[in-house]
């Protein structure tokens, strides 16, 4: 099975880089990262990813936003992405599942397990 | 000694006046008591603080007082022998019917702050949220019902305020705390190289602080939500033994860690509740008897059926409740002792949050506990829907 390849779209530079060392250093993941929207989406248009672990709340283009241009665009359709965020709130994650979104991770998240949250997600996505 | 008929027939007329005289001062007497009784109630009406509508059996306005005219904006002639239905909000009629037929069945003194909140209905058509107390008044022309009725509009507001700023702050408090637990988990878990024996410890130290702030920031953003009423229920059919069975998964470990064995009693029950809130209690109320359970004992999780409700009890024989503490342990930060947050990794706030879903769903939450002879926390939730909507709470206009 070829490595596995995480886009990490967040704008807070310290969480980016602790989930990247997490899917790294635990998963043996390849991560990519963008700090906001718009970056993501040029960055998930060209690397095609097999997974986007997004941000909820971003001051440039926003988690739901971002999706929604992710799902409008042929080259990333396909891609499943999994909100993380700190809007933990029943109702909120009902909302991101009505988004199509595949999963949500909450933060803070424990990075031992990061890897392991993000594979039952997917296999539960088939 | 000769009595002429005229003077008995003076006798039998003084004894008439005289029995006439006695009646109509005990008729004045019992007249003048029964205004003044009803001054009294009169005069007691109009200086409580709350607007207050009195109602007869068949929903009709009996007495209003001046500050029920001054909520609704009607003059009392208006409304008197006018339907209660008119003073409520049309969003919230079909509600309050239903709880007037329950409450008709079964009157008794229901507080303020205790139901739900209905929506009022004024005479210029606008609409406020009110908070509803309920007393029965048994009198000569049948049983009147009294309603203590307060706008609660400002309060909503400083709680909708409340509540954004307790999700801002709590969203505000997470992301730093993100890197935080982040950084520290790598570290502890080696995943970065070893780190010295005593560095180990301050970092797995770190990591468990951590996680108790995050538990924390958790359950106050939970107890607030749950008070300002934007709590989510989503009730739903569902099997109390399930439940139980679900949330023992879910403490199973941390019970194998204490050397608590968790004994699942008792055999399905349908019910009518919030499966995930319902877990929420019943993993809330397993962990704390786990946590003050001495080694290799057990405890005891079981649901029946009781009447129309579903019992839960969680049994421990752990160290027991003094009697002192036994009113207070579900209000906030009630613990036995305030050191049991900190030995034991508890907020302080589960068994208010506990106390606060189980009422939501129309259910009530007590413990039996004796020091020394371990403790039984059991709660009820109504077993089935009612009308279509969820089961009645207990309290309602």
């Amino acid at each position: 099975m070829s490595q596995m390849h995480v886009l990490l779209i967040d704008d807070e530079d310290d969480i980016r880089e602790v989930a990247a060392l997490s899917l790294q250093a635990i998963g043996g993941w390849k991560v990519s990262t963008a700090n906001g929207g718009q970056a993501g989406i040029a960055l998930a248009c060209a690397a095609r990813p097999d997974v986007i672990v997004l941000d909820v709340m971003m001051p440039d283009v926003d988690g739901p936003t971002t999706l929604r241009r992710l799902q409008a665009d042929a080259r990333t359709r396909g891609i499943p992405v999994i909100f993380l965020t700190a809007k933990a709130q029943s109702a909120d994650l009902r909302g991101f599942a009505r988004l199509g979104a595949a999963g949500t991770l909450t933060k803070p998240f424990d990075p031992m397990t990061l890897t392991d949250q993000i594979t039952t997600i997917l296999t539960r996505e088939g | 000694m000769i009595i002429t008929l005229g003077e008995i027939v003076r006798w039998i007329v003084y004894g008439l006046r005289r029995g006439y005289y006695r009646l109509a001062r005990w008729l004045l007497r019992g007249d003048r008591l029964l205004w003044r009784s009803e001054r009294k109630f009169r005069s007691l009406l109009e200086s409580a603080p709350e607007a207050i509508v009195i109602i007869d059996a068949h929903s009709h306005i009996a007495l209003v007082n001046r500050q029920a005219e001054q909520l609704f904006g009607y003059k009392r002639q208006e409304i008197i022998g006018q339907s209660i239905s008119d003073l409520i909000s049309e969003r919230s009629r079909a509600e309050h019917r239903a709880h007037m037929r329950g409450y008709m069945r079964d009157p008794d003194a229901r507080p303020m702050g205790m139901g739900p909140a209905l929506y009022g209905l004024r005479k210029d058509g606008s609409q406020f949220p009110a908070e509803i107390s309920l007393s029965p008044l048994e009198t000569d022309a049948g049983l009147l019902v009294s309603s203590a009725i307060r706008d609660i509009t400002e309060r909503r507001e400083i709680e909708r305020a409340k509540d954004e700023f307790v999700s801002v702050v709590s969203h505000e408090l997470r992301t730093p705390l993100t890197s935080i637990r982040g950084s520290l988990g790598l570290l502890a878990s080696g995943a970065l190289g070893p780190l010295p024996p005593k560095g180990q410890r301050m970092v797995e130290i770190a990591v468990l602080n951590t996680d108790r702030l995050v538990r924390l920031i958790n359950d106050i953003l939970d107890i607030e939500r749950i008070d300002s009423g934007t709590i989510d229920l989503h009730p739903r059919p569902c099997d109390g033994a399930q439940l139980i069975r679900r949330a023992i998964q879910g403490v199973e470990q941390f019970a194998d860690q204490a050397l608590v064995t968790l004994a699942a009693e008792g055999e399905a029950v349908q019910m009518y509740a919030d499966p995930d809130r319902v877990h929420q209690v019943l993993t809330n109320l397993i962990s704390n008897a786990v946590k003050f359970s001495p080694a290799s004992s057990t405890v005891r999780v079981r649901c029946t059926r009781r009447d129309s409700e579903v019992l839960f009890e969680v049994a421990d024989d752990g160290k027991g409740i003094p009697a002192g503490k036994l009113a207070v342990i579900f209000e906030r930060f009630g613990q036995v002792d305030a050191s049991d947050s900190r030995g034991k990794g508890g907020t302080g706030l589960g068994l208010a949050i506990c106390r606060k879903i189980v009422e939501h769903h129309g259910g009530r939450i007590w413990v039996d506990s004796q020091p020394g002879a371990g403790s039984t926390f059991s709660f009820v939730l109504p077993a089935q829907q009612t009308n279509g909507s969820p089961p009645e709470p207990q309290v309602a206009l």
